[in-house]
């Protein structure tokens, strides 16, 4: 079942969208030091289509974006952006980019209009196509009222919004977002996913980053999983979500003693003792009416145990979940927390 | 446009956005106004009564040239503070991603100097008046007097955003800023260099800030620069040069994609 989606997740990812092949990465790898950030990761990305780099904290997610947006130069392995290679012809591959990063790049001592009219004439646009693109960005991302204000009194979302009015102004075919919604209030993040999913729906090919699962399942149709600097799973939200998205039985055992017990007649299933403390994890397998069954059949073992249950929780999926089927261990952060 | 005019556009939209940074945060005046107009009137007060400079007559009009450069110096101090606030924030990212003349990001900060630096000039030639600066230059000597300021403030601040991208943090930055002060003091800014020792002497009579005073010294009185103009301009070129070569491989060893 595990092989079977996986070779499946391969071959949908290599060709989805109609378009060209737009972001093509092979084996990037990048060291700081004694940190491998990236360890030979590979990625391909078509014209008009928006790719999730979802990941844990420190997964190298954020290098993986500076590599591709010329800021880093990856130790070994390419990437292309456009057919122009980021490490030999950066010139060329920013003329095509956008980039919002995870550090706020406008200047909080201009206005938004001055931001905008600064960063296009930057791209080297004529003067009428900066008024009128800054004006219909201002526009689109409601902030005409506070255009002539300082940045520095812009509130947090205010201030997203116009790091990717800055990235929009030269109209980039491909548009790099570096955790673009990290920190913002629900409106507002979902007024920057319609924003990202109006620009895919023109023809952008976006790439972005994520800790959240929502957000990659909201805009994305392909998504790379990427842990340690190493690409652990690719696919579209659904295909990731069958993988790893099971629904999880907790049954903490009162008695710590009793845990083998517990664990030995649940033999039938598929059982992980990395959840909670003096806790079994049964993965339920299947949807709906097989969910049910299955359901029952765990707690009728269970309960064939003989084992004083002292407490019991059904568990929905999270990045988390994800996290431990893809990686086959815990979060490191949770792993010592439960040692 | 051509490949120049664009380059030649990118230093004028950083320079416009320093420039706005001093309209739109006017307290970075603060520094180039008050720190001269406390001096003018510490030095004539307060300690103008105690220093005999020989010939010069007053002591404010001894040491009006000096606080002038002071006032070069601490227009540049911003410009330490503005680099290295670019290089540690985020706005870099967005201006290393794009296709332009990347040294126009420190020549920006550098244009707003000059500003910063006439503003900090207009304020000091004002209060200096009011307690009795009376040069005796001619529209000539005032022309080679500005000029001089200007040239000074330009060395100084390429030396100041040498410093700001030797810092390895905004806040490093800050603490070294102040170097840039430092050789006004070991000038002939305040006192003539002929009552310090010997050995100091020598780097403090002929280094290019005491040229620069020496020289806005002579034009103010309405007399003959002599060589101190020359040197000071030869000094202060070469300072320039060393500073800005220096400044942009810094930067671009700093910035680049490597």
């Amino acid at each position: 079942m595990y092989e079977q989606t996986a070779a499946g997740v391969g071959r949908v990812a290599g060709e989805t969208g109609a378009g060209d092949l737009v972001i093509g990465a092979d084996g990037l790898t990048k060291r700081f030091g004694k940190t491998e950030a990236l360890r030979g990761v590979s990625l391909r990305a078509c014209a008009g289509t928006v790719t999730a780099i979802l990941g844990p904290n420190g997964a190298g997610k954020s290098t993986l974006i500076r590599v591709l947006a010329t800021l880093l130069r990856p130790d070994t392995g390419a990437a292309r952006i456009g057919g122009y290679d980021v490490a030999r012809e950066p010139r060329r591959v920013q003329a095509l980019i956008g980039l919002t990063g995870q550090a706020l790049s406008v200047d909080s001592r201009l206005s938004g209009l001055e931001n905008l009219a600064m960063f296009g004439r930057l791209h080297r646009l004529p003067w009428p196509v900066v008024h009128q693109r800054s004006a219909r960005l201002l526009e689109a991302f409601g902030l005409g009222e506070a255009r002539k204000r300082p940045v520095r009194t812009y509130s947090g979302g205010m201030r997203r919004k116009l790091d990717l009015a800055l990235s929009l102004i030269s109209e980039p075919p491909v548009l790099f977002l570096d955790e673009p919604t990290t920190g913002l209030d629900t409106a507002s993040r979902h007024a920057l996913w319609d924003i990202i999913r109006g620009l895919a729906g023109q023809g952008t090919t976006v790439l972005l980053t994520t800790q959240y699962l929502d957000e990659a399942d909201a805009l994305a149709g392909s998504v790379v999983f990427i842990d340690a600097g190493q690409v652990v799973a690719t696919g579209t939200p659904a295909e990731l979500k069958a993988r790893a998205g099971q629904l999880q039985l907790d049954l903490v055992a009162a008695a710590s003693a009793d845990l083998g017990q517990l664990t030995a007649a649940l033999g039938a299933f598929q059982v992980a003792t990395d959840g909670p403390r003096q806790a079994v994890r049964v993965a339920v397998g299947g949807t709906g009416t097989r969910a049910v069954r299955e359901l029952r059949d765990i707690t009728m073992a269970a309960t064939q145990a003989g084992v004083r249950i002292e407490k019991v929780a059904l568990h929905e999926p999270d990045l988390d979940d994800v996290y431990s089927q893809l990686t086959g261990h815990a979060r490191p952060g949770e792993a010592e927390e439960v040692a | 446009m051509t490949a120049l005019a664009w380059a030649v556009s990118d230093h004028w939209e950083m320079a416009k956005r320093s420039l706005r940074h001093i309209r739109n945060d006017p307290e970075q005046l603060g520094n180039v106004t008050m720190t001269p107009i406390v001096t003018v009137l510490l030095l004539s007060f307060v300690f103008g009564g105690a220093i005999k400079t020989g010939t010069h007559g007053s002591y404010i009009n001894f040491a009006m040239p000096g606080i002038f450069a002071a006032v070069a110096a601490f227009a540049a101090v911003t410009t330490t503070i503005g680099v290295a606030a670019d290089m540690h924030q985020g706005v870099m990212d967005r201006l290393r991603t794009l296709p332009i003349a990347k040294s126009s990001v420190v020549t920006g900060h550098v244009i707003a100097d000059l500003a910063r630096s006439l503003i900090g000039l207009a304020a000091t030639v004002a209060v200096g008046y009011a307690v009795g600066f009376r040069p005796s230059a001619g529209p000539g000597g005032w022309a080679i007097a500005v000029a001089v300021i200007l040239l000074l403030t330009f060395a100084l601040s390429w030396l100041a955003a040498l410093i700001g991208l030797l810092g390895t943090s905004l806040e490093a930055a800050q603490q070294l800023a102040a170097i840039v002060v430092i050789p006004v003091f070991l000038s002939s800014a305040l006192v003539p260099t002929a009552t310090m020792p010997s050995w100091l002497r020598v780097v403090t009579a002929n280094q290019p800030i005491t040229q620069a005073i020496d020289t806005l010294r002579a034009v103010l009185a309405g007399q003959p620069p002599g060589s101190h103009l020359w040197l000071a301009l030869a000094e202060l070129a070469g300072v320039v040069v060393i500073a800005f070569s220096l400044a942009t491989a810094l930067f671009r060893r700093r910035t680049g994609n490597a």
